[in-house]
Parts: C-alpha cells; structure tokens; sequence
C-alpha cells in the first residue's frame, strides 16, 4: 500500500465508495421497484373488482327489468286505467285506397289495437 | 485483575455442552435445508400458491324480441366470521336480522359462537370462521348488508341461475338445479352451448388467504357461455299461459297442452301446459309436484280422434281417388271390405249420405271409414306417417315421445276403420299441430322451430337455425280444398262454431276423445280437442289446443270446450301481432264480443 500513490489510493477509494452506492442505490431501487410492481397490481385488482361490480350489478338491473317487463307485471300496473277503443271514436290513420277498401293503420305490437287495424273507409263516416 | 477458577472438567463439559447444541442446531438446518428440503420447499409453495378457478357465467335465454327468460345472476351467501366479530357492532345486529329478515336471536348465537368441537375422538376444539347467516341473497341485500358496516359478516359471491318471467314458458326453458346440473329443456338441451368454459389463475397468497395480485404467473380468462334466442314470443306465450289458467279454472282438467306456431316456418311462438310450475322454486315438490314438470306437449300421448280426420281426407283427396263433392252412403252401420263383413264406428248423428265436404265438416266418424277403406292400409298408413305420426317431430326439448302408429302387419280387423277417425293410434299434441300445420303450409311438413340462434356476448351469430322442411305431404291444391272443408268446420253448420273469429276466415278441426278407463272407452271421460289456423286463406297462425278429461257437465267436446279457447287465444294474437284478415267478402263487423278488458285486467 505504500508504494501506492496517493492518486490510485483515490481512485481505489473512489471506486470502492461507488460500487458501495451503488449497490445500496440499486437495492433500493429494486424495493422501490417491487413496491411500484405491487401497488400497480393492486391498482389493476382493484379496478378488475370495480368493473366486475358494476357489470353485476348491471345484470342485476338486466333482471330487475326483465321481471318488471313482465305482461303479467305490466298488466297489473295499467288494470282498470286502459279502455278499449269505441266504435264511435275517431282516430287518424292513413288512408290509402287499397283494393279491399279498407285501410290499415302501421301494425306494431303494443303500440295499434285491432279496433285501430280493421277501418272501413268504404263506409260513411 | 483477578481470574475466576474454573476447573478444566467443567468447562471441557460446558464446551461438549454447546459445541453438541451447535452440532443439533446444524443437523437441523440441515435436516431442514437439504434433506427435507423439497417436501418443505413443496409445502411453502403450497401454502403461497394458489390456482383459482374463475367460474363462467352461464348464457342467457331470451325470447324472439330479446326478453331475458333465463339469466345468470350474482346471488351471496351471508355470514359471519365470530373471530372478526366486534361487541361494538352487536347493536347493528337488529338492522342486519331486519335486512335478512331473519330472526335476532339465530343471528347473535351465530355471532356469539366462536369455536365448536372436532370429531369426538380427537376431542380438539376449532376455530368457526364462517357461520352462514342467509343464502342466495340478491344484489339488493348484499349492498345493504355491506352498508351497515358489520365487522366479520360478509357475503361470498356466487352464480346462480334464476327465471325472471317466472312461470312463464317454464316447459320450454326447463331448470338448472342446485348442482348445476341442466333437468329439463332448453336448459338441457343446449347445455353444451349455455355453459361456457371456466377459467384460472395461477397466483400467490398472503398469511389472510388474500391474493397477492403482483405474483401472478399464468391467467386464462373464463369464456362465457353462449345465448340462446327462441322464437317463442314473450307476449303469445302469456296470452297462452292465461288461457291455460282460465281453462283449468274452469274445467279443473288433468292436463291442458296449447302450442302456437307460425305455419310457413314452423317456428314456435308459445307451448304451454297445465299443471305447470316455477323453475325458481322446482326444488319445491310440494307447491310444484314433480309430475308439474313434465311437458305434456311432448311426452304425453291421446289418441287424437275427429282431428285425425284431416289425415284420411286429405290422403284420398291427394291420391285422386275422390272428389270433395263425391257422395258416401253413411247410413248403413255394416260394409263389406275385401270378402269381409265390417262393423262401421256410429255417429253421433246418422247421416244417409254424406260428401266428403261433409264427411270433414259434420266429422262423421263413419264416413272417414269409408275414406280409409278406399285408400287400404298402407296407403293409409303412410300418409299418417308422412303427416308426422309416429315419429318425433325433432322438437329441440328433451323427452319428447313419438306416439304410436302401428305397423300394417300388426293391425287388427278393424283397424282400417277406426284408425281414421283417429283410434287404434297414439300421438302427442305437438304431432296433432304439427299434422294441421301441414294443412296450413300448403301441404308441406316443417320440423318444429324452438331456437333461432345461438349468439355471442356482442350479439353476434354463432349459429342460426333456419326452418326446415321435411316434405311435401300433399299437394297445395289438396292443401286448399282441405283448408276450404276446415273452414267450413268452423262454419254455421261445422261442430266448431265457437271458433269463429269475426272478419277472420277460421280453419279447424275439433277432436273429442274417449278416455280408456280400465280397458274400456269411457263416456265420462274425454280429451277435448281443436287444433286450427288463421286467416284460412293465408294462414298466419296454427294453435292446438288439447284438455285432457275436463270435468264437465256432459261430454266435454272439443267444440265446446277447446274452441272457445282457440278463439280467446286468436283474438288476443291478432291484437298483439297485428295479423290482417284477408277475407274480403263480408262487411267489417265491429269487434264487440271480445271485450279486451278481459286481458288488461289481472
């Protein structure tokens, strides 16, 4: 060691410190590392629960709707508020002069009755 | 300084002491690092890894509009962890038993009970981790439950299969039960398409049993089962059903069957039967007795009476042998066919001479023996097979039976002419729609159309079923005059006048049946049938409706009984489907016997 010179036992020095800094530097940085590779898979479990929630719950909804989209459901909430249509009442339909003489109203479930379906536009009105 | 004395015996000894507790010690860790070192390293990897089979959901069954009629829901089972119970939270024990509507006490005890005995002989006492509180709790009351707070009660998720439309078409969708096994039905019989493939994931564990996502290894995602679209129709299907409920109000019947199918497809908008069930609650027998499950349109067989007459009729007619105008004497009760003497089946009203028009529209009994002698046996034996007797109809339900139609060579001396007023042959009602559905489509017979398509998550097409003709039976042109004679059935002078559709051209043909009650014909006893379509010029819907032994004061007739029933049912269909009458010869007459209030109330 005598025979060193001053500028190598630096360098040594030097070089010694480094590897030293830079072993504990990279240890930390691959615990730090470990904890950005643990938070970010939690991060993503937890958004995997959330999407998995709400898409449960969206087919909870899903059902909820079916069953209250039920006819018997439905029936049951409009009993005694709907009437049937009368042969006097006057409605609006499209007219067009069809070989039978008859005009039909745009037949769609729900939405024209039967009353609405059959008009005789040969008829006097 | 001074020096302790300590004898060279004793600490030679002290030394032997721990250079041997060194040796143990060494011997362990290597006991412990080499020689047991991959049964231990097995066990640590057990104890950290986990693989986690992630369950795929079951698919949908949705009706032609996309109704949800079978759907997979998150169902919870509640319970409490008493280790992790807090006695600050028993006072919200009262608004728990409130939400799972359970009793305080079951839930304090569970609460309270924290350890319970091993097996006898070992006489260990465990730890209770997990007392179940409620199960199958739905979404609602999971939330509810995490909202209150309650350390140590939670919910572990599961799938469970439920039917929202309850019991409607409840024979055609069938149920999973408690082992996820598919019973009956759709259900069954597109298992392998519903259920899709579960997935896993290779990951580790902490000390909690929590999963520690960041070890992940390997993933393989669940692929959820596929859906099923029918071409039942939500609406027909309760139109149907309510009929069936009205029916067996008042006839308290043993068992009703109704199917509505569209003719030129064959696709099938409703089959209901009676006595039916929930397939939410199938589990319970007592409400729902198992023979409530059974899908009478398919698995039960009558003979099928005066509505196999279109069979005879229309073999003759298709053979050319007759003319609908051709005149029978039908008022001799004895023939003579090939050097025998036959008794002819009565009538109800004896008739000198009958058209075959006539034969069809007054179902004469005797008449229709005349058809089937002219035909012989096997032609009229495979006609009746071509109209689809005796074989399945290829329904996509399970249990479906084919009936019976004898072989020639089995047939007894009067068989040719009972067989074509439709004894001496078993069918189900699904073969006697199917048979009249021939009538309706030209005289082509369609194999039934219960599933339109199997689609994806994005709802897209995997597979698509399209309507299948199985063959041509009879000629249009004998389709149309049959179609002419079953019109007039529902006619003033027909014997199913109650099926009469005002503005609607109505073909049909009613059937009503002696029960066999211990080996004899029953006069008590009937199976009341109609199966029809409409309008009879273009048809658009062919419904059969068949009451098994309806308690009736008098013979429950087909005309009587079933008929009124086709009526209710082709009204509220024409309402709903917005079917068009084509018939141009009469006057409109404003509907005012049907009163729809009937069907807006519940």
């Amino acid at each position: 060691m005598d025979s060193m010179s001053p500028q190598s036992r630096k360098r040594i020095y030097f070089l010694v410190i480094s590897m030293i800094a830079i072993t504990v530097m990279s240890a930390f940085a691959i615990v730090w590392m470990q904890q950005q590779i643990s938070r970010t898979a939690q991060n993503g479990k937890q958004n995997e629960v959330k999407l998995a929630d709400t898409v449960r719950k969206l087919r909870f909804l899903d059902e909820r709707i079916a069953t209250m989209h039920q006819p018997v459901v439905l029936q049951g909430k409009f009993a005694g508020v709907l009437r049937p249509s009368m042969d006097d009442q006057i409605v609006w339909v499209n007219e067009r002069n069809v070989a039978t003489g008859r005009s039909y109203a745009l037949s769609a479930p729900y939405e024209t009755s039967m009353n609405l379906a059959l008009l005789d536009v040969a008829s006097l009105r | 300084m001074s020096k302790a004395f300590v004898s060279s015996y004793r600490a030679s000894l002290v030394s032997c002491a721990v250079a041997f507790a060194f040796c143990i010690l060494l011997g362990r860790l290597f006991y412990l690092h080499v020689w047991e070192q991959e049964q231990l390293l097995e066990h640590v990897a057990n104890n950290r890894k986990m693989v986690k089979v992630v369950e795929a959901r079951r698919g949908n069954i949705v009706d032609a509009r996309g109704n949800l009629l079978a759907t997979t829901r998150t169902a919870y089972d509640i319970g409490v962890d008493p280790q992790a119970f807090r006695e600050e939270d028993r006072g919200k024990l009262i608004e728990l038993a409130e939400v799972l509507g359970k009793p305080l006490k079951d839930l304090e005890y569970s609460a309270d009970t924290k350890t319970r005995k091993g097996s006898e002989h070992a006489k260990e006492v465990r730890l209770i981790r997990w007392s179940a509180l409620a199960k199958d709790v739905d979404e609602a009351t999971h939330d509810a439950v995490n909202a209150l707070g309650i350390s140590g009660v939670y919910g572990n998720s599961k799938y469970s299969r439920t039917y929202p439309a309850g019991k409607l078409a409840a024979h055609v969708l069938g149920f999973v039960n408690k082992e996820e096994t598919p019973v009956t039905g759709i259900e069954r019989f597109f298992d392998y398409y519903l259920r899709g493939q579960d997935g896993w994931r290779e990951t580790e564990r902490d000390g909690k049993r929590r999963e520690l996502a960041q070890f992940r290894e390997r993933e393989v995602d669940p692929s959820d089962g596929l859906n099923i679209e029918l071409s039942i129709d939500q609406m027909v299907q309760h139109i149907v059903e309510a009929e069936v409920t009205k029916l067996a109000e008042k006839y308290n019947p043993n068992g009703i069957s109704i199917v509505v199918s569209e003719p030129s497809t064959g696709a099938v908008l409703a089959i209901a039967n009676y006595p039916t069930y929930d397939p939410n609650e199938f589990y319970n027998t007592k409400k729902y007795p198992i023979d409530s499950q059974r899908n009478r349109a398919l698995t039960d067989v009558f003979e099928p009476g005066s509505t196999f007459k279109i069979v005879p009729a229309a073999a003759a007619l298709n053979e050319g042998i007759v003319h609908p105008e051709d005149i029978f004497q039908t008022g001799a009760s004895q023939v003579s066919y090939r050097g025998r003497s036959l008794m002819l089946p009565g009538d109800h009203h004896v008739y000198d001479q009958l058209s075959v028009h006539d034969i069809v529209v007054k179902s004469s009994n005797r008449g229709a023996a005349h058809l089937g002698m002219m035909l012989g046996e096997t032609r009229l034996h495979d006609y009746a097979a071509a109209f689809g007797f005796g074989e399945k109809t290829g329904c996509d339900l399970g249990g479906e039976v084919s009936g019976t139609l004898h072989k020639v060579k089995n047939w007894d001396g009067l068989t040719i002419t009972r067989l074509p007023m439709g004894h001496a042959i078993s069918a189900t009602p699904m073969q006697v729609h199917v048979a009249m559905s021939v009538i309706a489509n030209d005289g082509v017979l369609m194999e039934p159309l219960l599933t339109k398509r199997i689609f994806d998550s994005n709802g897209e097409d995997v597979i698509r079923f399209s309507p299948k003709a199985k063959r041509r039976v009879v000629s249009i042109e004998v389709a149309d005059q049959m179609s002419e004679m079953l019109a007039d059935v529902v006619g003033e002078n027909g014997t199913a006048r109650k099926a009469a559709i005002d503005n609607f051209m109505v073909a049909g043909k009613t059937g009503t049946t002696q029960k066999i009650v211990d080996g004899r014909y029953s006069n008590k006893h009937h199976v009341a049938s109609f199966s029809g379509f409409f309008p009879a010029d273009n048809p658009a819907l062919v419904i059969t409706v068949v009451v098994d032994d309806p308690k009736f004061e008098g013979t429950g007739y087909g005309g009587s009984v079933s008929a009124p029933a086709f009526r209710n049912i082709a009204e509220a269909c024409i309402a709903y489907l917005g079917i068009r009458s084509s018939r141009t010869d009469i006057a409109y007459q404003p509907i005012s016997i049907y009163d729809r209030t009937r069907r807006l109330s519940n």
